[in-house]
């Protein structure tokens, strides 16, 4: 582990998500296999391969985009996200291979080199149903090998957590490419609607889960539009020992924590990954990003050392046994003295 | 949850709780997957059946034709075959007809062939792939008879429906070797020089009778209808048969200018 970026090291529980996702891999492909071998045993086989890991791979994309609003709406998914990464650097595989054939196949050993051919074969780039597809798998291919490669944290050191988050927000531009490359290739060749149904109904599924989660916090959000200088938090009886109540405060979110009968407000953005830390708990008396783990002293907002990560912290007061939060935050890593209410 | 089930991921054990709900996740994960695994299974195809001989290679002898396509005149399991010959990867085998020629003096009638390569074959049709190139020629020698080749025309101008494919693929290499997701590859290959076919379905969907595309000369227009590969086609042209092969010949584009209205009133899409 190093000062200036944590890796989680590989640990029992990281092993077993890995065998996990490892069997549902090849659950998946020796099921995919087995059945062509028997019921359309006239295809050839870099068809079935082409096909496996082209499906594999959409169905773990749809896997990973689950998982963020799944957790929360109810953290108790949360042990799901935290090995999110190898789910992402794995699909980007599956898919790599998927690309990799099918660009081997039908445009390699041609008059021209096949990246060209990608682009240049089909020219109906002005027809909705001959629009050549494998050019938006090509390019959802790039973004999520781009978000793999960069997906260590030593990345997201060095590129800054903004740059990094929205390189990694690419991600759904890179689903909506790919559910373009699914819907107007495979499915179109398909003369079978059930197919498109079900790819229309995966893909409302994905924007219906987020929307819920997007009103959801738009709702907690609202109060960071009144512009008071003081924001009401709300009794302390209403948060639970170790944990936390996320109001929003000037349009920023923040996490009041109760711990040993005082109370600590600091910015709900994890410097890692921008975890919800509001949604973490007090362990060994840090604030623990339930996401991967940082933490953070909840008197001043810092990483132990020696780790250097800050955030903001906030002052608090108790008015007839209601406790508000000043809008006003201080510097990331500054001492605010710990409300105590008992 | 649970208080003690925070599970952090520098944590060697996750409690009960996480763990169930990671199982949960994992199973419901895997069932919807092969779900659709199952669905998918179900509604793709139904695909035809068809042959490449990868890694095998076959030897023929007999003459060789150049027109409506090269290949050679042989027998094939004891029947009598006109069997078309393309080149290795997405290429046409013209080099080594051009070679067999320098051999031969320009000539093809009158010298018995040898010639080893990997078949294709599919819907009745027999094709060949020379994969050694030039090294696929193994024996030339004169012979005593000429064949002659049987020629009939139509005479007047037809209509024929069907889709453009690259023989190659189509007869073996790939399957399915059809439509959209097939399209790329097909125009690349007969960029590259393999003759393209207009195979046409019979009334169950089956493929049953395939005509070579030339233009009104006689000579390829590969270049011309690369971007009518791959989508169902009618073409107007006259239609020949040499020796069981069929060809239909269509109106030759003149030049790219005025390629799209000419090549329209030979070629119309169907499906736009
Ligand atoms: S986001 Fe990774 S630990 Fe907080």
């Amino acid at each position: 582990m190093s000062v200036s970026y944590r890796s989680i090291l590989w640990n029992k529980q990281k092993i077993r998500y890995d065998k996990g996702l490892v069997l549902f891999i090849l659950i998946f492909l020796v099921a995919f296999f087995g059945i062509h071998l028997v019921f359309h045993s006239n295809v050839t086989i870099e068809t079935i391969i082409i096909r496996a890991f082209g499906l594999l791979s959409l169905v773990l994309l749809h896997v990973i985009l689950t998982i963020g609003p799944l957790t929360r709406i109810n953290p108790r998914f949360l042990i799901v996200l935290y090995n999110r990464r190898h789910l992402g650097v794995t699909m980007f595989l599956m898919a790599l291979i998927h690309g990799a054939f099918s660009m081997m196949n039908f445009h390699g050993l041609g008059d021209i080199n096949p990246i060209r051919s990608i682009f240049l074969s089909n020219l109906q780039y002005q027809s909705v149903a001959h629009f050549p597809f494998q050019v938006l798998g090509f390019f959802a291919l790039l973004i999520l090998g781009l978000m793999a490669v960069t997906s260590h944290d030593f990345w997201l050191k060095n590129l800054g957590y903004k740059t990094w988050k929205a390189l990694h927000m690419m991600v759904y531009i890179a689903y909506g490419l790919v559910i373009l490359h699914v819907v107007m290739g495979v499915i179109q060749n398909e003369t079978s609607i059930v197919l498109f149904a079900v790819i229309l109904t995966a893909f409302f599924g994905i924007a219906m889960l987020h929307l819920l989660v997007a009103v959801r916090e738009t709702t907690t959000d609202q109060q960071s539009k009144l512009n008071a200088e003081w924001v009401l938090v709300g009794a302390p009886e209403e948060i639970k020992e170790s944990r936390a109540k996320i109001v929003a405060v000037s349009g920023e979110r923040v996490a009041i924590f109760l711990y040993q009968g005082m109370l600590s407000a600091v910015n709900n953005v994890c410097r890692h990954q921008g975890g919800p830390l509001g949604e973490g708990k007090i362990i060994d008396g840090c604030i623990t990003c339930p996401w991967h783990g940082y933490q953070y002293l909840p008197g001043n907002g810092q990483s132990p050392p020696p780790f250097t990560e800050k955030v903001e912290t906030y002052d608090l007061k108790l008015e007839n046994g209601q406790v508000w939060v000043n809008a006003q935050p201080h510097p990331e890593g500054t001492a605010v003295e710990p409300l105590k209410i008992s | 949850m649970e208080e003690n089930d925070f599970y952090i991921g520098w944590q060697d054990q996750a409690g009960k709780t996480s763990k169930r709900r990671l199982l949960d996740f994992f199973l419901v994960s895997i069932l919807l997957a092969l779900l659709f695994l199952l669905l998918f299974s179900w509604v793709e195809g139904p695909f035809q059946k068809s042959t490449f001989e990868y890694g095998k290679l076959t030897e023929f002898s007999g003459e060789v034709i150049d027109y409506p396509v090269f290949a050679i005149k042989t027998s094939h399991k004891g029947e009598d075959r006109t069997i078309p010959l393309v080149g290795f990867g997405k290429f046409s085998a013209n080099p080594v007809l051009r070679k067999l020629k320098e051999r031969t003096g320009g000539k093809l009638s009158g010298f018995e062939i040898r010639l080893r390569g990997t078949l294709i074959y599919a819907h009745g049709q027999v094709w060949m792939e020379l994969t050694e190139g030039e090294e696929s020629v193994i024996a030339v020698a004169p012979k005593s008879t000429v064949d002659t080749l049987v020629l009939e025309t139509s005479g007047s101008t037809i209509k024929l429906t069907g889709e453009i494919v690259d023989p190659k693929c189509f007869f073996g290499v790939m399957n399915p070797a059809v439509k959209k997701v097939h399209k790329s590859c097909a125009i690349r290959c007969i960029s590259g020089g393999i003759p393209p076919i207009l195979a046409i379905r019979d009334r169950d969907g089956e493929f049953q009778d395939f005509y070579f595309i030339r233009n009104k000369a006689g000579q390829y227009i590969n270049d011309k209808i690369l971007q009518y590969v791959g989508i169902p086609v009618s073409l107007n042209g006259e239609v020949e048969q040499v020796d069981g092969l069929k060809v239909i010949k269509i109106d030759p584009p003149s030049n790219q200018m005025v390629y799209r209205p000419l090549l329209d009133q030979g070629i119309a899409k169907c499906g736009t």
